[in-house]
């Protein structure tokens, strides 16, 4: 009962995270160093241009007392009335652009977590259990060296190396399976058939792998460093020595035990994944959120810049709550005061 | 089933685990620690050997080495012998293996060079072999053995209650899991069996308690189910390796008596690991005195306590409390425990022994009977010490010669064989 209490108190607590983060988002928007309506207007030197410039900011709600202001603009945020776009796409509403653009960027991200997952944690895993032997150093290795590898870089040689695959490695990528460019936004429309899924998942591979390089690299660390301290731990040999068999003993005792210390290192690195999207999105010409942000920044598209702020604050404070949820299934102790 | 029941009753007055001369070392970068250095003891069926001694004298490592537990950089010296007795699992293991059997005092035909299974009495040949007396050597054996050894013959308590329990499985899972695996019990059935076993380890509201977790258990509670979880494996022999020193005394009382209960009711040997002399007294049949990786005395429990004959024993019974009356000040052992990171040529506890004399710095002492009576009795009976005082009605000079046949490797079969015929 405590660890539902417990995952209560946690969701509970992600309310005021989310109002503090909006503030300070309306603090940046109205107090910040760009006035957003002069970005929207340009130079303001005809009377015509003036009057614009009066208009978008009295529309923009600049020209209101502050606290009436603020009650607004927190009211809207959070009946995700999140206003619209002023440069970009004059008119088109901020939730109508999610609507578009999400999706690409959800599926790059999807892949960009699955993929350090599914490689990362395994080789991790496995490097742990064989502790000190060549395996492990050549696995930990591989672990440093992607670690390492920087986004902008490893983006722009995998793009090279891609897009000229037939010449420097004999192998066409272009060709292979399906037939995707190296570059683009996915089409997601038709999903659902095993080409179209093919085909999507093709044409986000070569930036999901970029933007899972990192994550990869520390999760195959930690995941070493957490199999490595559960096999060395007293339950581990009790059961050893009370005759449990060596598969029982990895895939029962070590394992659920070293995902304890991985939640937050996945989710952690998923925050980083936001970030990292953009500068990914941007090389491989995926059309994302991030590409958006950053078009939005800059094009003083100010509107349209803080309402994706807002978003990015409501997606860490998500992956929160699924840290926490994670914790509370794995880990019977959270929660746990004492009697 | 019948040939298993006739093995069954083949259990004679022999050892059921035995250990001769176990040497386990681990090599580091820095140096070469002999943790075990020739260690030799016998447990009997159904009776309680208590080993005692300081930190860092090599008793977890022992019982660790029994169990084939010893990680690098650790490794057990092919040499020493880890033997266990129980025929029955003697004669699943030579069946399995009948091509690494040797017949005792029969060194011809039917032994293997590589051979860990002796048998000294039975019957039938290759895969359908009948085993009465006999014994594997666990260091020589495949690892597979001695995995099927674990849990289902022996069976280990460790110290730390609250570490040695799986916080992330409930009480009831790890109970079952054991269950299962050894006594192929699962679903309702195993359910019941582990309440049993709660209950039988002292438990109340055993239904409960099995679908908690062990950080909702106090730490008594936590020992019982440490030793519920060894019983769950249905072992001959049980390894309890201080499994009261984190526990307050009278929660000790309870545990060592529960083990004294338990003992009884399921035929249990026990191989007692403590520091603490008073629990020996309480639990042991016979205790073997461990210090710096080498047993220095062995002997009944009531001889030791009575007439401890080696100095270093003599020294750790005057310093238990109200054991000693006179004075206001409690005797001590000056010094500390050396760690043992060199071959022992010299007797390792000389620089704190009160009696020590010039030869105790060039010549081993190696495990004599205490005086010329005690040669001959049974094991039981038996008192040893490894100290040159000793056996101590012969000469100064005949105990030195005594001593160095003994050490010396070459000479040390022909010496046994000597006595032997005498």
């Amino acid at each position: 009962m405590s660890r539902l209490q417990y995952f209560l108190k946690r969701l509970a607590l992600s309310v005021p995270v989310l109002f503090f983060g909006a503030t300070l988002t309306f603090v940046i928007f109205r107090f910040g160093p760009i006035d957003p309506a002069a970005a929207i207007v340009g130079e303001a030197a005809t009377e015509a241009s003036r009057a614009e410039y009066q208009r978008i900011r009295v529309q923009l709600g600049l020209e209101q007392p502050v606290l009436e202001h603020y009650q607004q603009f927190m009211v809207d945020f959070f009946t995700l009335n999140l206003g619209q776009s002023w440069v970009l796409a004059p008119g088109t509403d901020v939730v109508d652009l999610l609507l578009i653009y999400g999706p690409r960027t959800a599926w790059l991200a999807f892949w960009a977590v699955l993929i350090p997952i599914f490689v990362g944690i395994p080789m991790g895993v496995y490097a742990g259990l064989r502790s000190n032997t060549m395996t492990d150093y050549s696995l930990s290795l591989f672990g440093i060296v992607w670690r390492a590898m920087p986004n902008f870089w490893l983006a722009i040689i995998l793009l090279a190396v891609l897009s000229q695959s037939d010449a420097l490695i004999g192998f066409d990528w272009n060709a292979f399976l399906v037939e995707t460019s190296v570059t683009g936004t996915p089409d997601l429309s038709n999903i659902t058939s095993p080409a179209g899924f093919a085909a999507a998942t093709k044409q986000v591979l070569p930036a999901a792998i970029v933007l899972g390089s990192a994550s990869m690299g520390s999760e195959l660390r930690i995941a070493r460093t957490a199999v490595l301290e559960t096999i060395n731990s007293n339950y581990v040999e009790t059961a050893k020595a009370n005759g449990v068999s060596e598969r029982s003993l990895v895939w029962k005792h070590i394992l659920r035990n070293s995902m304890i210390p991985l939640v937050p290192t996945i989710t952690n690195e998923a925050f980083l994944l936001i970030g990292g999207s953009v500068i990914v999105e941007v090389v491989f010409g995926i059309n994302g959120i991030g590409w958006l942000f950053f078009q939005a920044a800059i094009n003083g598209d100010l509107p349209l810049v803080v309402a994706l702020v807002f978003v990015f604050i409501v997606v860490v404070v998500i992956m929160n709550i699924v840290q926490d949820l994670l914790y509370v299934l794995i880990d019977p102790r959270v929660g746990y005061e004492g009697r | 089933m019948t040939d298993e029941s006739q093995a069954m009753s083949g259990v004679t007055d022999g050892p059921l685990l035995s250990v001769e001369n176990l040497r386990t070392t681990f090599y580091t970068d820095q140096e070469t620690i002999h943790a075990v250095d020739g260690v030799s003891f016998t447990v009997s069926p159904q009776q309680t050997l208590g080993v005692v001694g300081e930190s860092g004298s090599g008793k977890s490592v022992t019982a660790r080495s029994i169990l084939g537990l010893v990680d690098d950089p650790g490794r057990v010296h092919p040499d020493s012998e880890i033997r266990y007795h129980d025929p029955a699992f003697v004669q699943t293991v030579a069946r399995t293996y009948p091509d690494r059997v040797t017949w005792a005092g029969e060194k011809t035909a039917r032994s293997a060079s590589d051979a860990f299974v002796t048998i000294e009495s039975g019957s039938g040949e290759g895969s359908s072999v009948t085993v009465e007396r006999g014994s594997v050597n666990l260091v020589a054996a495949p690892d597979d053995v001695t995995r099927s050894l674990r849990g289902s013959e022996v069976a280990m308590v460790f110290q730390d209650a609250q570490t040695a329990l799986n916080p992330v499985y409930t009480v009831g899972n790890q109970i079952k899991e054991l269950l299962d695996i050894h006594q192929g019990l699962s679903g309702t059935e195993a359910t019941e069996a582990a309440a049993d076993l709660l209950e039988s380890v002292g438990i109340p509201d055993p239904k409960r308690r099995l679908s908690e977790y062990p950080h909702q258990f106090s730490g008594g509670m936590q020992q019982r189910t440490v030793i519920a979880l060894a019983l769950a494996c249905d072992p001959a022999v049980l390894l309890c390796d201080e499994p009261t020193t984190a526990l307050d005394v009278t929660i000790q009382a309870q545990i060592l008596e529960l083990l004294e209960r338990l003992q009884h009711e399921r035929n249990l040997s026990i191989l007692f690991i403590t520091h603490d002399m008073g629990v020996i007294a309480q639990v042991a049949d016979a205790v073997a005195v461990m210090y710096a990786g080498e047993v220095v005395e062995q002997a009944s429990v009531d001889r030791l306590f009575d007439q401890p004959r080696h100095p270093y024993t003599q020294g750790l019974l005057q310093s238990i409390p109200g054991l000693a009356s006179e004075g206001d000040r409690l005797p001590t052992i000056d010094g500390r425990v050396p760690t043992p990171n060199e071959p022992a040529t010299y007797c390792r506890y000389a620089p704190r022994c009160p009696e020590a004399f010039e030869e105790c710095k060039s010549t081993h002492p190696e495990r004599v009977p205490v005086d010329s009576a005690n040669e001959k009795s049974g094991w039981m009976r038996a008192h040893t010490a490894a100290c040159l005082l000793y056996p101590e009605d012969e000469s100064l000079e005949d105990r030195l010669q005594m001593h160095h046949n003994f050490g010396a490797p070459d000479e040390s079969d022909a010496a046994t064989t000597a006595r032997e015929d005498d």
